[in-house]
């Protein structure tokens, strides 16, 4: 009987159905470059390059790499720098040693963050010397991994 | 310089009568308590604090509190900053050799690694509250020279001597309100610093706005002057 959900690996992972995955068992070592989502379980060491793409490292995800993606979301463990052209998000169980350069960077409670945060805005910079507005803090795009 | 306008307002005064009412004291008096805990508290400075950096291009801010998701977030959408978030609070609470602030001292220079007149904005919240005198000098020296020319220095100040059951962390909510969020942390004593102290402390910097809050605590901003001269 085929299953609803197709392929096992998309059953066992959500995520899975739109992003590559590396698994638990995997070791990488080198540069990474791709151009669709991935979903890191596994470990990583050297680079990782998905400039138009979302970068989602799982609980079980052990990087050692600078990162270049489009949004990168950390549950697991990252050693390295994050330039991100859209968004970084740290989930509670994520640990991150680096610096991050994006826009938008959201951190829960609970995750660990050692580094700088540089959330320059590319293109035209906001108005100067106008009001500031009561915080709405900016709303995490839904995540489809993790 | 405003000292004591919140006192001096008919709200002020609301406050402190409401401090001895039947179950007024401590944070009910000057604050409501959100249920994620730690009670909403007006601040003075945050916003001209923001307002004064949002002019410059891409600031360089450092935080001398932990790491608070929705304090980055809510300065990056603000700003647009660099943030280096360096978690003094952490180091306070670890038992350095205490005195001469040499303990604290070697943190410093392990953990503010900035260039120094690089920093446009330090939010430095109540830190020098937990630190002795030697210590707090160690860390004002260390701070003012982050700083560059008109860069500018929030600080809190309890203005009363007292033991709490923990330490505070500080949330934004929005430019005008801080959640005060305990914390455990080793040093629950606190230091009053009084404000001529503090200037010294701080010196060369210059006061440009502290506000004596209905809560005990003085807000304070400070800047770093421009002029060669008053420059140190």
């Amino acid at each position: 009987m085929a299953s609803e959900t197709g392929s096992p690996v998309e059953a066992r992972h959500p995520a899975a159905a739109s992003a590559a995955l590396i698994g638990k068992s995997v070791v990488v070592k080198g540069e990474l470059e791709g151009s669709e989502d991935l979903t890191i379980e596994g470990q990583v060491e050297g680079k990782i390059e998905l400039r138009d793409h979302t970068l989602t490292i799982g609980q079980g995800g052990r990087i050692k790499a600078q990162v270049f993606a489009r949004a990168v979301v950390v549950c697991g463990e990252l050693v390295g720098n994050i330039n991100a052209s859209e968004y970084v998000e740290i989930r509670e169980t994520g640990s991150v040693d680096g610096d991050v350069v994006s826009p938008r960077v959201a951190i829960a409670d609970g995750a660990h963050f050692r580094g700088s945060i540089d959330m320059q805005k590319k293109g035209p910079v906001q108005a100067k010397g106008g009001a500031i507005e009561a915080v709405t803090p900016w709303k995490i795009p839904p995540s489809q991994g993790a | 310089m405003s000292d004591g306008e919140d006192n001096r307002s008919l709200a002020g005064l609301w406050n402190r009568a409401r401090r001895f009412l039947p179950g007024g004291a401590g944070q009910a008096a000057d604050g409501w308590e959100p249920a994620g805990g730690g009670a909403i508290r007006p601040s003075k400075t945050l916003r001209p604090f923001l307002q004064e950096l949002a002019a410059v291009p891409s600031p360089v801010v450092v935080d001398l509190g932990p790491v608070i998701g929705s304090n980055v977030s809510f300065l990056g959408s603000q700003l647009a900053c660099k943030l280096f978030p360096e978690d003094l609070y952490a180091d306070v609470d670890q038992p350095f050799p205490r005195g001469e602030g040499d303990g604290l001292a070697s943190v410093l220079a392990a953990k503010l690694r900035q260039d120094p007149g690089g920093v446009d904005g330090i939010l430095a919240w109540d830190v020098f509250d937990y630190l002795d005198r030697g210590e707090a000098a160690a860390l004002a020296k260390r701070l003012v020279a982050l700083l560059r020319p008109g860069g500018l220095l929030m600080a809190l100040f309890t203005t009363e001597r007292r033991t709490e059951a923990a330490s505070r962390r500080y949330i934004i909510a929005d430019a005008d309100h801080l959640r005060h969020r305990p914390a455990p942390g080793a040093r629950w004593a606190r230091t009053v610093w009084p404000l001529g102290d503090i200037e010294v402390l701080l010196a060369p910097l210059e006061v440009r706005q502290s506000h004596l809050l209905a809560h005990r605590q003085r807000e304070m901003l400070l800047r770093r002057p421009t002029a060669p001269g008053k420059d140190g």
